[in-house]
């Protein structure tokens, strides 16, 4: 087994979730994540940090994702299929029943611009640091922190909000 | 750096679970598809564009193309701007009329060209004999 795909294989499982984050569609992602995997194959794609593999990686995965996504963009353009130009990544599910702070949550993100949703989930779910966000993302990592101190903030307030509506509430 | 568990964090990942923690496709798959592919599925070639979403945005381009090249190419069409340079044009200018023109046409170019002049000269004097010479005639 090469290191590369030694490497790749140990980051799939995340890499397709960070695919999936970023198409909000499987079909778009899974072709995104072959994609990455043929342009780093290739060459096409080299890392020249191994030790920042990880979030060249995912650099390499979203710049696919917004490529096949543009394509399909235009493709539906062209055929006129306007109706799935419409069409937005499917908010995601609400859990009823579960812990409401996690309802919260969920309303929370969809209220955060797509910058600040890829930080929070490269920092919260894929353990990045916010240098190696923003090496993902290609922005400064002055600005990543910015982006994501404001989601934070974004997330608390709506937290403490869910919370203060259940304690003046308690029947709810 | 802080190794407190972040609740917050915790909130995020059972928020976004359903949404994101599907199963992954089979990695060996995608590998070995990604190995095999000669191109990736996102690349344009010129077949694709034509055959595929982009087919008409791609043939009104090559219309465009074949109508611009064809209306800078027609017969008729001026010869380019850098072709009148002083080189291109000094050749002309030597050889004019023709490099075959005969001692005739020679005489009959320089035959014109004095009647042009002698056309003017008469004119000239006809209309300062008519003003001097008879002041005040009066035909009637």
């Amino acid at each position: 087994m090469t290191p590369l795909r030694h490497q790749i294989e140990a980051l799939h499982a995340d890499a397709f979730r960070w695919a999936l984050h970023q198409a909000g569609d499987r079909q778009l992602a899974e072709d995104a994540l072959q994609a990455a995997y043929e342009a780093l194959l290739s060459g096409a794609a080299s890392c020249r940090e191994p030790e920042a593999f990880k979030s060249f990686f995912f650099g390499v995965v979203r710049n696919k994702v917004r490529a096949l996504r543009r394509r399909q963009t235009l493709s539906r353009f062209v055929a006129l299929d306007f109706n799935a130009l419409q069409k937005r990544p499917a908010p995601p599910p609400s859990s009823s029943g579960a812990d409401p702070r996690v309802a919260a949550v969920q309303q929370a993100l969809l209220t955060l611009s797509p910058r600040q949703r890829d930080l929070i989930e490269l920092v919260f779910y894929h353990e990045l640091t916010l240098d190696e966000a923003a090496r993902t993302l290609g922005i400064n990592p002055g600005t990543a922190r910015t982006h994501y101190d404001r989601a934070k903030r974004a997330l608390r307030t709506h937290l403490d909000a869910q919370e203060d509506a259940c304690l003046s509430n308690p029947t709810r | 750096m802080s190794q407190q568990p972040d609740p917050l964090k915790e909130l995020y990942r059972q928020a976004t679970d359903e949404a994101l923690a599907g199963d992954p496709p089979d990695f060996e798959t995608t590998w070995a598809a990604a190995s095999s592919s000669p191109s990736s599925p996102g690349a344009v070639t010129f077949k694709g564009l034509l055959t595929a979403g982009g087919g008409p945005p791609a043939l009104a381009a090559l219309l465009l193309i074949i109508v611009v090249g064809a209306a800078l190419l027609r017969p008729d069409a001026e010869p380019p701007a850098v072709l009148e340079t002083d080189a291109d044009a000094a050749p002309a200018i030597a050889t004019s009329p023709t490099p075959a023109a005969t001692e005739e046409e020679w005489e009959e170019l320089a035959r014109l060209a004095d009647d042009i002049w002698s056309w003017q000269a008469p004119t000239d004097a006809y209309v300062l004999d008519e003003t001097l010479d008879d002041p005040g005639g009066n035909p009637g």
